[in-house]
């Protein structure tokens, strides 16, 4: 066997390795903080907690006069289209926004973080300046507050409840 | 099957997720621009990158990002040639340092399908060079890892499954069904009115997961017919949940797979 193909053989029994620890809670976290450009893959599909809720982002805004507007959506992305088996850019941006609330979860149940830290956090940062850039204010709007909606069912009977509410910013 | 047939097969779906992925990564490019859901104005202020150099800027701007994508499609359609070249370790090389790249600047979005794609690219890299330079085990070492990481991908989704009250209480399939993101109207009206139903379909994805182990010690030939229907089982979750991208990169594992079912049964002198 070459030196090559022993050193590379080497390199890929470590990466299975790791890739199977990785899936155990204790290590998670050690395998998470080092490996910057994931190159351990995450294997739990929709495991342990299915993707079980949509999720949508809305805004609204406190005026001067201390009155608030109605909550208005914020169109991160279209519905899933038809021959999404074949072509399906739209997901990205679903994923992303599932990504950021995932994110604020985490950092509320396992970092610790509290109400006031999380508006310095990554997830919250990018879905206000979302918002920010996405949903024009009132005319006389002076700060904005955004939610995140969680949705399940396909028709439009379904239930909405709040997953998250942020703080007033100002605009 | 022989390792050259394995690493022509493996790279031509390599090649097709390549274009598929650059192209709809491409026709999010809005997300990556300074006004986007993921400007790097702030993604560059997480915790490993507080210090921001200006290189991080050029580097990770869309211009780069769309770049970068770009390069994956080229590389991926030079892999489309039908035999084995000395330019498939640097197409499928680069294929793999543009899965970083976009790991480490998108932050969120991807899934399965991407760290599959990386999985196949580093194979198939490893893979072209055994070939290239005519070192049979180097080529085995990429054969090696494709299959290995299949393996962990399917126990480890049916295990992760497993330890899971809503898998285990068939609850999973319902709801998943239900959303819009990743579910279907007709899916869910069937798995709501057939609860009986859903609940066997939530053990039969955990207990075919966690069985997958078994191609490689099975006959080939029923080998062939379980692969043929885990294949069927992403063509579903195509179709159904729209998780389009996971085809492609799966199928390519299949290869590897068959070849080190071949290599462990004769090692077991089962053949």
């Amino acid at each position: 066997m070459s030196l090559a193909a022993t050193l590379l053989c080497g390199f890929v029994v470590m990466w299975l390795m790791v890739t199977a620890f990785s899936h155990i809670p204790p290590f998670q976290f050690w395998v998470s903080r080092f490996d910057q450009f994931h190159l351990i893959p995450r294997w739990n599909f929709f495991a342990p907690n299915p993707g079980d809720k949509d999720y949508h982002l809305v805004v609204r805004h406190r005026c001067l006069d201390g009155r608030l507007t109605e909550w208005q959506n914020v169109p991160l992305y279209v519905p899933r289209p038809k021959l999404a088996c074949l072509w399906h850019p739209q997901k990205r941006a679903a994923k992303v926004l599932n990504d950021a609330v995932q994110s604020i979860r985490f950092l509320y149940r396992h970092e610790g973080v509290s109400d006031s830290g999380l508006p310095f956090s990554l997830p919250y940062l990018l879905l206000l300046r979302t918002v920010c850039r996405l949903a024009p204010p009132a005319d006389d709007a002076t700060e904005l507050q955004f939610a995140i909606i969680e949705s399940t069912g396909h028709d439009e009977t379904r239930a909405l409840t709040c997953a998250f509410l942020s703080s007033y910013h100002r605009r | 099957m022989d390792i050259a047939t394995c690493q022509l097969i493996t790279k031509f779906l390599l090649a097709v997720w390549s274009l598929v992925s650059a192209a709809e990564w491409a026709a999010n490019l809005a997300l990556f621009r300074p006004d986007g859901l993921l400007s790097w104005d702030v993604l560059k202020l997480r915790r490993r990158l507080s210090r921001p150099e200006g290189t991080h800027t050029v580097l990770y701007s869309h211009r780069a990002f769309l770049a970068v994508i770009s390069g994956r499609a080229l590389a991926g359609a030079a892999l489309l040639a039908p035999s084995a070249n000395a330019w498939d370790f640097a197409c499928a090389g680069f294929i793999f340092a543009s899965c970083l790249y976009v790991s480490r600047r998108s932050v969120f979005g991807s899934d399965g399908s991407d760290q599959m794609g990386m999985v196949i690219s580093l194979g198939v890299a490893i893979m072209s060079a055994g070939i290239a330079f005519g070192d049979r085990n180097l080529a085995f070492v990429g054969v090696f890892a494709i299959a290995g990481q299949a393996t962990l991908a399917y126990f480890v989704a049916g295990a992760a499954k497993l330890v899971s009250p809503t898998w285990r209480g068939g609850h999973a399939m319902a709801r998943v069904m239900s959303t819009r993101t990743f579910g279907h109207p007709l899916a869910a009206r069937i798995a709501a009115g057939k609860p009986r139903l859903s609940h066997v379909l939530c053990w039969f994805v955990i207990v075919t997961e966690m069985l997958f182990p078994l191609v490689f010690i099975v006959p080939p030939t029923v080998a062939i017919v379980a692969l043929a229907c885990y294949a069927i089982f992403h063509f579903a979750n195509a179709y159904f949940m729209g998780l389009n991208a996971f085809v492609w990169p799966f199928l390519a594992t299949y290869p590897s797979v068959m070849l080190m079912n071949a290599t462990v049964r004769s090692v077991l002198g089962w053949q």
